[in-house]
């Protein structure tokens, strides 16, 4: 009997590797008519609202629009409707400067905005003034004072506002609360934004199937809807703080000494910079826990800074939390506005009676860039 | 003679993958084992040095030394010897900001920086022992205007300084000639300090050994020909080639950035009760950059003085002072290491802020404060 003709060892390899592959890229086309036929491929693709910043961690991303259409950001990367970097002539120009409250998490539309009602306010009582209003929405979600007084100072400047309003406090506070250490520049808490790229390994579509849960927002077959803004850009997000600090009160005291330094910074530039500044406290849910005692602290710091001289002659203050105190009517969950009349547009009311009431715009509408431009 | 016996194809490719697998891995561990025989891998200095920064891109890593132990950063991530938090009573603090100029790269030890040299002269000028000169060096290399003004926002207003030098200019200035598509927040050329991960074939040692096209991050061998500027610029290639028509011209808007963010850094200053000093910079006036270069700094020092004049800030117009010459300067701007070099510019500026009575109004300001205390 003959004897079976040797393979060679080449043929062996051949004879394995190729089933392997074979096999493999069956599955990934599989993976990939899943993705491209399956309930996934009808769900509207998101677009990524947000990008990294060198200086402050992320901004919005331009000309976007979310998923609902509810939120859009225009040409500079600011909610709300495009405008011109360059001032208009006989305009003044109100930045709102802050976080998701100020950007207005809860608005349906971006007309509904606390600063888009604040705008409308003002405008109806300025019908006559030989100036124009216009209020910039400055507000980026998670932002705390430091990145708001960065953003202010790097990009806001130069679109020559003639009042900025500075209305954060809430996502300072978060810092201080939720994290073990504290550093006064927030870097234990924060870290940089991106890459805003798929894992190499998620350009497998059998891989990003099976393993949906690992995949990042930026999959290109199925992004990760469970991924937020808070969990790209928090270190360590939600470390409970040791008990002996919380006792001593620590977290309230290093928080409103970090907000007053970026608050009084912000002044300080504003003033610098022929720009009016406005300073306000917040709302919070009272649950006599941690966090509103931090936020009490940040709220009396910032009424000590314009209450003081020499701040007390140059600073405008709204006192939101006690004009507006937390009702569940108005408020949707700690802090945030719902879109109705007595929430965002009662907000908006408040912050253009006080505009109002100290002048605020009728000294801007003095000043000479707007007179010159008129 | 005995017959063979036939091997079943299941067999045949289980003895293939294991024989392949075993092989691949055997070869993986040889180099590992080499890798682990060799001396550990000076990793390279300025990436050691440097850590990522969610505010300022990058910053140095506190309590760090450099491998020949000549350049060391304190646990504030400051050049030079250990300072307290809390500001000595008696002591007034000057802080010293910029970039590699300031930080002093040509200085052999810590204890040779301008802001070293400079609290050693100041010393001997105030030494009746009525009160102590503290001065920090915040200089960190490569950084521009705006990160040093968020660098004094963040960080050094906590240390309660009384003086502060703003020396900016040389970066800002390479930045407007080199990129043409100039943004006044800098993002078109900055970008985080970290972006740069191994590749995943890097954590193979037998391909990290073969393929030369490793990252500074490689876990076996670092990658050595790449510096900070490559890890924090968006497009380092660009900032190098001064090819013909690739650089340009400073214009008024790229030069607005700058006065801005030198106008902020006073104001920010003042608002905190800190006397700010502005100072201009020094180049190399012919480089052959058609005068890109040269007109660039011009104009900036020019921003930087109608700063000083329109704000009534105290100004070292270190630019007229100390105008480039070969014998002090080791490249465009960077000072060497001599009596004439970075010790000529402490004196410098020691001699203008005693000119100036800088130190002495600090004092004055600290005893009005304190009495202020006082009275209420």
């Amino acid at each position: 009997m003959a004897g079976k003709p040797r393979t060679s060892i080449w043929r062996l390899v051949i004879f394995a590797l190729l089933p392997l592959a074979i096999g493999w890229l069956a599955m990934e086309g599989l993976a990939l008519a899943y993705f491209l036929i399956g309930p996934s491929s009808r769900a509207p693709r998101p677009q990524l609202l947000y990008q990294p910043h060198p200086y402050s961690i992320y901004t919005l991303a331009p000309n976007r629009t979310d998923e609902s259409r509810r939120r859009s950001h225009n040409s500079h990367g600011l909610r709300g409707l495009d405008f011109s970097a360059q001032k208009p002539p006989a305009t003044v120009r109100i930045l709102c400067l802050g976080g998701s409250t100020t950007y207005s998490d809860g608005a349906t539309t971006d007309g509904h905005t606390y600063p888009a009602h604040l705008e409308r306010f003002l405008r109806e009582h300025y019908t006559r003034a030989p100036f124009s209003i216009e209020v910039i929405n400055a507000g980026l979600p998670g932002y705390t004072s430091l990145e708001s007084l960065i953003l202010f100072q790097t990009r806001l400047l130069d679109f020559s506002p003639d009042v900025a309003i500075l209305h954060n406090c809430l996502n300072d506070a978060w810092m201080a609360v939720n994290f073990r250490t504290f550093a006064s520049d927030y870097s234990h808490g924060r870290h940089t934004l991106g890459p805003l790229a798929p894992h190499k390994w998620e350009y497998s579509p059998l891989l990003s199937l099976l393993f949906a849960r690992a995949t990042t927002p930026f999959n290109p077959y199925a992004p990760n809807r469970a991924v937020d803004l808070i969990g790209l850009i928090h270190e360590r997000w939600g470390e409970t703080p040791p008990p002996d600090a919380l006792s001593r009160g620590e977290p309230a005291q290093r928080c409103a000494d970090a907000l007053g330094r970026n608050a009084l910074s912000f002044v300080a530039v504003a003033r610098g910079n022929g720009v009016i500044p406005v300073l306000s406290t917040m709302t919070c849910y009272d649950d006599r826990g941690l966090y509103a005692e931090v936020m009490t602290a940040c709220n009396d710091r910032i009424r000590a800074i314009a209450a003081s001289p020499p701040y007390g002659a140059l600073v405008t203050l709204v006192d939101l939390a006690r004009k507006m105190p937390w009702n569940p009517r108005a408020f949707y969950d700690i802090c945030h506005l719902r879109d109705r009349p007595e929430g965002l547009e009662q907000k908006g009311k408040i912050f253009a009676d006080a505009l109002i009431r100290e002048g605020i715009v009728e000294r801007a509408g003095r000043s000479p860039t707007v007179n010159a431009e008129r | 003679m005995r017959q063979k016996t036939a091997i079943s194809l299941r067999k045949r490719i289980v003895f293939t993958v294991v024989a392949v697998a075993l092989a691949w891995l055997s070869a993986e561990a040889m180099v590992l084992s080499y890798w682990l025989g060799q001396p550990p891998p000076v990793t390279l200095e300025r990436n050691s040095l440097y850590q990522a920064h969610p505010y300022r891109a990058y910053a140095p890593v506190p309590n760090t030394m450099n491998g020949v132990r000549t350049r060391s950063f304190n646990s504030f991530g400051l050049r030079g010897t250990a300072v307290s938090f809390e500001k000595p009573s008696n002591t007034i603090r000057i802080a010293c900001l910029g970039g590699s100029t300031t930080y002093s790269d040509g200085a052999t030890t810590d204890g040779h920086t301008y802001p070293a040299r400079m609290e050693r002269l100041l010393h001997e000028h105030y030494g009746d022992g009525s009160f102590r000169i503290e001065v920090l060096n915040a200089g960190v290399q490569a950084c521009v205007s705006l990160e040093s003004l968020i660098h004094f926002e963040t960080q050094l207003l906590d240390l309660s300084p009384d003086i502060a030098i703003f020396h900016h200019g040389t970066n800002d200035g390479w930045f407007m000639i080199a990129f043409s598509d100039f943004q006044s927040d800098y993002i078109h050329v900055r970008r985080t300090l970290g972006g740069v991960p191994p590749k995943w074939w890097e954590y193979s040692p037998l391909l990290s050994y073969y393929c030369a096209r490793r990252s500074v991050n490689n876990p076996y061998f670092p990658a050595r020909n790449v510096n900070l500027n490559q890890l924090i610029i968006t497009r380092p290639a660009i900032l190098w080639d001064s090819r013909a028509g690739r650089y340009g011209e400073a214009t008024p808007a790229m030069v607005a950035a700058f006065e801005r963010n030198v106008h902020s850094f006073v104001s920010v200053a003042r608002g905190n009760g800190v006397i700010p000093v502005l100072s201009t910079v020094v180049s190399q006036d012919d480089r052959d950059w058609a005068g890109l270069w040269f007109r660039a700094y011009g104009r900036i020092n020019t921003a930087i003085r109608n700063v000083a004049v329109r704000e009534s800030v105290d100004l070292i117009d270190f630019a007229r002072l100390m105008p480039w010459n070969p014998t002090d300067f080791y490249d465009a701007c960077h000072l060497k290491d001599t009596p004439g070099g970075l010790g000529r510019k402490a004196q410098i500026f020691a001699q203008a802020l005693i000119e100036m009575g800088v130190v002495e109004r600090a004092c004055e300001r600290r005893w009005e404060h304190r009495q202020g205390r006082r009275d209420r």
